[in-house]
């Protein structure tokens, strides 16, 4: 198990640098710079710049060196001190343009990927033992719905809700007054009153699928001989199903969690929007625009690395569940 | 109800069908069979005569929609008295989720599955599936249950048993695998132990070796063995008394001596000529029985083995269902050739 796990990590890791790369290189790919960019939006307001000027803006900025030295500079500055480069956007360091955003968007998703899984295994399990049931009919319908439903109207329609009906606005992740504070107790009781929305919202999609996919998997391994088997040997009922059935049908379930966690974390932008919350997503965009190197490359390199942790969180859940995984070892 | 002193368990008139989209099956129509004290009765048919249903029906655990329409399954047992008093219970109209029921699941009755490959879980070990069993009928510590259990995989022929509790299912050989199917079987000494096919999945040297094994518990457990088959040479082999089922219903009875040196019914006489003979000439061919089974669907009217059957008395075994004639020494059989 623990030379499984040291293989699992090793890839990971190596993965993570390969990433790092592609997304330098692809961000290399288009023409121009944040140079040329810049001064394009000087002459757009009517500024006299000449050829020399911009020549030294782009030497000022390091731009002129070749990407690979770039590139060595800035995965040096990661791995060495966790300096992710300098947004020349905005003119201060990434981490700080960033850090907070995803600080939030860790905990959301955290946050709602684990309440979406206590929820939707349960349920599917129910939904498949008491299959064509009544109770197996409404989550099905609820769970259809949890799918079908774009997520941004969905938010619209709980915001309406809790405006007209609750008097309360619950855009955004904090109070007012917590808006500005650094983190405390207080402000961490009052992130999570206001995140029940968008936990909601984000979680249900994943949510109704995880019903589908776990009632799915029920119905096919609870006519298994081995539960026959267990049946037979007078194991009540409720616990016979949540040792043996249950165990199997987790498996699709837990491969699941890398892509789940990196599309809660993707988010829609527009739901995002509508609920105020601090996304990462638009400050992603402008940097684009502005071929923010460093600042667009560390964004790309932390969705990329949400889907990788999470496939190797799946993994470590596969084989903790399943003992032929965890006997072959791994990858070769 | 009351079971002779020498009976353990006894089915009479069994009914199950399944309602399907496509129709009704009559799975059983009406089976009895005997089970005494200590001995092992073969039951021998063809695929869909009901073998397996019979089997699952006295654990109550038919797959559904199956249900049982009507039909007695009286059991001796001292489940559920005090003071070790046996009282006679009728499986076939508890339900089949009560605790009662449960106490008797392995506790008094078990049984070994057709396919060792798919009996285990795949995510457990072995030790924990078989012990799990101990846990469950009898009061005793998971030390001794860990315990006992090895001592039980050894007993069934599984070397290194102490390590091999440990381990899971894919890390067995399907005849290991059965080995401890029937490890887990025996695990809590029931008194009646039922073998669906137990050896129909192995191939013959492994079959052999746990016919062989299976002879050999049977003297030191003294467990009464219901033996599901269509192997007659097994049969021959293992059991005390035979009953030769065609769909869903038993078409003779009798001590193994009977229905190999006297078969009456056509059906048995056929399934006879039918087992290859080492003896015979090269150019002999291999006896087959006329026909193949009729559609699940399709209710025939009365023998079931009339349309097959080469000594059929026109106009009566088509239209009335033949009744049991009794030749002594508890050798029945239903056939209309030997009525008065």
């Amino acid at each position: 198990m623990a030379r499984y796990i040291f293989q699992r990590l090793m890839i990971m890791f190596l993965m993570l640098f390969m990433l790092s790369l592609v997304v330098f290189v692809v961000l290399e790919l288009p023409p121009g710079d944040f140079a040329d960019r810049y001064v394009h939006d000087l002459r757009q307001s009517g500024a006299q710049v000449t050829a020399d000027q911009v020549q030294l803006y782009r030497h000022m900025l390091g731009l002129d060196r070749p990407w690979y030295i770039r590139y060595l500079n800035w995965i040096g500055g990661i791995i060495t001190r966790l300096d992710f480069g300098w947004s020349l956007t905005f003119r201060m360091p990434v981490t700080k343009v960033i850090g907070d955003r995803l600080l939030f968007t860790v905990l959301l998703s955290v946050t709602t990927i684990t309440l979406s899984y206590l929820i939707a295994i349960p349920v599917g399990i129910y939904s498949a033992m008491r299959q064509y049931s009544i109770g197996d009919y409404f989550f099905t319908v609820l769970g259809y719905f949890g799918m079908a439903t774009p997520a941004f109207l969905f938010a619209l329609i709980l915001l309406y809700i809790s405006v007209i009906y609750f008097n309360t606005g619950v855009g955004g992740l904090f109070s007012r007054e917590f808006q500005d504070q650094p983190w405390s107790w207080a402000k961490l009781i009052d992130f999570f009153k206001h995140i029940w929305m968008a936990v909601i919202v984000l979680g249900t999609s994943g949510a109704a699928f995880t019903i589908r996919t776990m009632r799915a998997t029920m119905l096919d391994e609870k006519n298994q001989l081995y539960v026959t088997v267990a049946r037979a040997k007078g194991l009540p009922e409720r616990k016979l199903i949540w040792k043996y059935p249950v165990r199997a049908a987790l498996n699709p379930v837990a491969s699941t969690i890398g892509w789940e966690l990196a599309e809660i974390v993707s988010g829609s932008p527009i739901t995002a929007t509508v609920l105020a919350l601090p996304d990462i997503g638009p400050i992603f965009l402008k940097s684009l625009i502005n071929q923010d190197v460093y600042l667009s490359g560390t964004i790309l390199l932390f969705y990329s690395a949400l889907t990788i942790i999470g496939t190797f969180l799946s993994d470590l859940l596969l084989a903790a569940l399943d003992p032929r995984i965890r006997l072959t070892g791994g990858a070769p | 109800m009351q079971l002779n002193p020498d009976e353990l368990i006894r089915i009479s008139n069994l009914k199950v069908t399944f309602p399907l989209t496509e129709g009704t099956v009559q799975a059983l129509d009406g089976v009895s069979l005997t089970i005494k004290k200590g001995k092992v009765l073969g039951v021998v048919g063809e695929s869909g005569c009901g073998k397996s249903i019979t089997a699952r029906s006295i654990l109550r655990i038919i797959p559904p929609p199956g249900r049982i329409d009507d039909g007695e399954i009286w059991l001796r047992t001292k489940i559920g008295t005090s003071n070790g008093h046996e009282q006679m219970i009728d499986l076939a109209k508890i339900d089949p989720n009560s605790e009662m029921m449960r106490q008797i699941r392995w506790g008094e009755i078990s049984m070994v599955f057709q396919e060792p490959m798919t009996s285990f879980s795949a995510y457990h070990t072995l030790g924990d599936q078989i012990s799990e069993a101990l846990l469950i009928h009898r009061n005793v510590s998971r030390r001794e249950a860990r315990q006992r259990t090895i001592e039980m995989l050894e007993r069934v022929g599984i070397p290194n048993a102490s390590t091999r509790f440990n381990q899971y299912p894919h890390e067995f050989s399907g005849g290991m695998r059965q080995r401890a199917m029937i490890a887990m079987a025996l695990i809590c000494n029931p008194s009646l132990l039922i073998a669906d096919e137990p050896t129909t999945a192995l191939d013959v040297t492994i079959q052999a070796q746990v016919l062989e094994l299976m002879q050999d518990l049977r003297k030191d457990f003294g467990s009464s063995i219901l033996f599901i088959t269509h192997n007659l040479g097994v049969i021959a082999q293992i059991a005390d008394e035979v009953s030769i089922m065609y769909l869903g219903k038993v078409v003779e009875h009798g001590s193994v001596t009977d229905i190999f040196h006297d078969p009456k019914h056509p059906y048995t006489v056929d399934l006879l000529s039918a087992i290859p003979k080492i003896t015979g000439q090269k150019k002999d061919r291999l006896v087959a029985i006329e026909g193949t089974i009729p559609s699940p669907f399709e209710r025939v009217a009365g023998c079931p083995f009339h349309p097959r059957c080469s000594r059929i008395i026109q106009g009566l075994c088509e239209t009335q269902v033949p009744s049991e004639i009794d030749f002594g020494n508890g050798h029945t059989v239903r056939c209309h050739l030997y009525s008065k």
